[in-house]
């Protein structure tokens, strides 16, 4: 659906973005994420045809950016961060203009405003100035706006900056919610937004694309072994004893927590991958009497990914 | 052209809106009827006084269309509207088109209540409506033209002050430059060629004088040359906003 090659953009001598290439297919919910300054903005303005690039091409729907810049802005709904709004009109005026501009057909035009303001949570303001709105509300008034000609694709740009955390929560739901039926494309340095509400994520960091990848197999991670954490209602240095002996059963840690009194006894240790070295582990301490209390496989977060990722790129003097 | 209609009907809405509009507006309308009234009380003649009348709304609307067209594009950069706009499938020409509309309409909204100045010197007179009407030809034509100037000054900054300021000087310089243009140029000893090219220059001046054009169509003349000046200049400052705003594209 979105096929970025090779995106270059100079700001005067500044390199905002080096050789960007990636690619969003229909229907997946991508989460864009990167530090401050690391061409987000930049991406999501060059392929919403605002910017042009320095270098490198996008195409958009079939679309390319540079040829057929109206055929892409009609397939993009698209809400900046910072919401520009025209702070002197009144909300359903608004976005009333708006499906206007977007050749949103009259026939249908007042239901649709009214259908996206439901969906967005803004039925009670439809009547308000939106100078006079919260900044949630202008968000929501900004995604309303992107959604209002139901567009294929939908690219927003830290949609959910400045929210308090109710109202983030009601719009990750909403995104998600959108998801099921376009292509959204989503930018925001708040990872657990990313493990909430998408698909797939690309890690973009000193406008280079540092990663790829979706979240299934990012959490899965690729590594040989994974870790687990285990909590076993017994003296330690028995059961400890017990683990040593189980096979493929590699870098044992005591790791007992405080909470849990002196009869818990908590341990760290890792398996290859696919291998049944855990439920062994497990099997092995009832066999003894005694109790397993908590078994955790501890998957990958993004955090580790993006971490790792961004600190490789920092490391390598990126 | 759909869109050039929703974009002028957003931008008449905003004006209402706006206190600007308002304050403007009021001193435009007070100020021009003002004249009206002196004119009105001072002279003898029904046609001089229309004439002033329709003349003082161009006057006042020299001195008030920067201030109502300062904002019409800078704002837009300013508050990063522009980019809703120019990410919306609207061309570029749409929305300098749709905002010089907006401007045109609701500024000869602000100068229609001069119509009433014809009423009153109705009752106590019989003018020539001939010239009336192409006094009024000239102030549409004027509107046009400075609106496109105005537009044009707002395109190509980012604040609306510089666009106002801007707009002033240029306005004034083009009203009072045909004034202190000699008709003939002054005596040089000098070939023929100097001669006839500072006559050229002279003329380009005078030419390009805002002052002479208008005051022609308040004398009740109406000129083919003096249309073009107006309709001509229009056109080629609603090219150059045109380009103003494609210029992000060049970046």
């Amino acid at each position: 659906m979105i096929s970025v090659s090779g995106l270059t953009k100079y700001y005067a001598d500044n390199l905002a973005l080096n050789r960007v290439t990636f690619d969003v297919q229909a229907g997946d919910v991508v989460g864009f994420l990167g530090p401050n300054g690391a061409g987000k903005s930049t991406t999501m303005k060059i392929i919403t045809c605002f910017l042009p690039p320095s270098a490198g091409t996008a195409t958009v729907a079939g679309f390319n950016i540079i040829d057929r810049p109206m055929e892409v802005r009609r397939r993009i709904g698209y809400m900046p961060e910072n919401v520009p709004l025209y702070t002197e009109m009144r909300v359903r005026e608004y976005l009333t203009f708006r499906a206007r501009i977007k050749d949103v057909p009259r026939k249908g035009r007042k239901q649709r405003v009214e259908k996206v303001m439901d969906r967005c949570w803004l039925t009670s303001v439809a009547r308000q100035t939106i100078g006079t709105l919260s900044k949630g509300y202008r968000q929501r008034v900004g995604l309303a706006d992107a959604m209002v000609s139901d567009p294929e694709i939908l690219v927003l740009d830290e949609p959910t900056i400045g929210l308090d955390p109710n109202q983030v929560r009601q719009v990750r739901s909403l995104i998600r919610e959108l998801g099921s039926d376009h292509t959204v494309l989503l930018s925001t340095h708040i990872l657990p937004e990313v493990e909430v509400v998408c698909d797939k994520v690309i890690i973009i960091n000193g406008g280079r694309i540092a990663m790829q990848d979706s979240l299934d197999s990012l959490r899965r991670g690729t590594g040989p072994t994974v870790d687990y954490y285990l909590e076993v209602k017994g003296p330690a240095d028995a059961a400890r004893a017990v683990l040593s002996t189980v096979p493929g059963l590699k870098d044992l840690q005591e790791n007992t927590p405080h909470h849990g009194g002196a009869q818990f006894a908590g341990f760290a240790f890792k398996v290859a991958r696919d291998s049944a070295g855990a439920e062994e582990a497990a099997a092995r301490i009832v066999k003894n009497g005694w109790g397993v209390r908590e078994l955790r496989r501890k998957e990958r977060t993004l955090e580790d990914v993006f971490v790792e990722v961004v600190g490789r790129e920092m490391q390598s003097g990126v | 052209m759909r869109h050039v209609l929703a974009l002028a009907q957003r931008e008449i809405i905003a004006y209402f809106l706006s206190p600007v509009g308002y304050v403007v507006g009021f001193l435009f309308i007070g100020l021009y009827n003002m004249f009206f009234f002196l004119g009105f009380n001072q002279l003898q003649d029904a046609n001089a006084v229309l004439a002033g009348g329709s003349s003082s709304v161009g006057t006042f609307a020299i001195l008030a269309i920067p201030f109502l067209t300062m904002g019409l594009l800078a704002d837009e950069k300013r508050s990063g509207t522009i980019e809703m706009l120019m990410t919306a499938p609207v061309a570029d020409w749409e929305v300098v088109l749709g905002k010089y509309l907006g401007s045109v309409t609701f500024i000869l909204f602000l100068a229609a209540p001069s119509l009433v100045q014809l009423l009153i010197v109705k009752e106590y007179s019989r003018p020539e409506w001939g010239p009336v009407w192409v006094g009024y030809l000239g102030l549409v034509l004027l509107v046009l033209l400075l609106v496109a100037m105005g537009l044009f000054f707002s395109s190509i900054s980012k604040s609306a002050l510089v666009s106002v300021m801007t707009s002033f000087v240029v306005f004034v310089t083009l009203l009072v430059m045909g004034f202190f243009v000699p008709d003939s140029p002054p005596a040089i000893e000098a070939s023929n060629l100097f001669s006839n090219a500072t006559h050229y220059v002279f003329a380009f001046f005078k030419f390009a004088s805002l002052g002479e054009h208008y005051n022609n169509f308040s004398l009740g003349l109406m000129n083919s040359k003096d249309i073009v000046y107006f309709v001509s200049g229009a056109a080629f400052f609603l090219f150059l906003s045109t380009l103003a705003v494609e210029s992000r594209k060049w970046k």
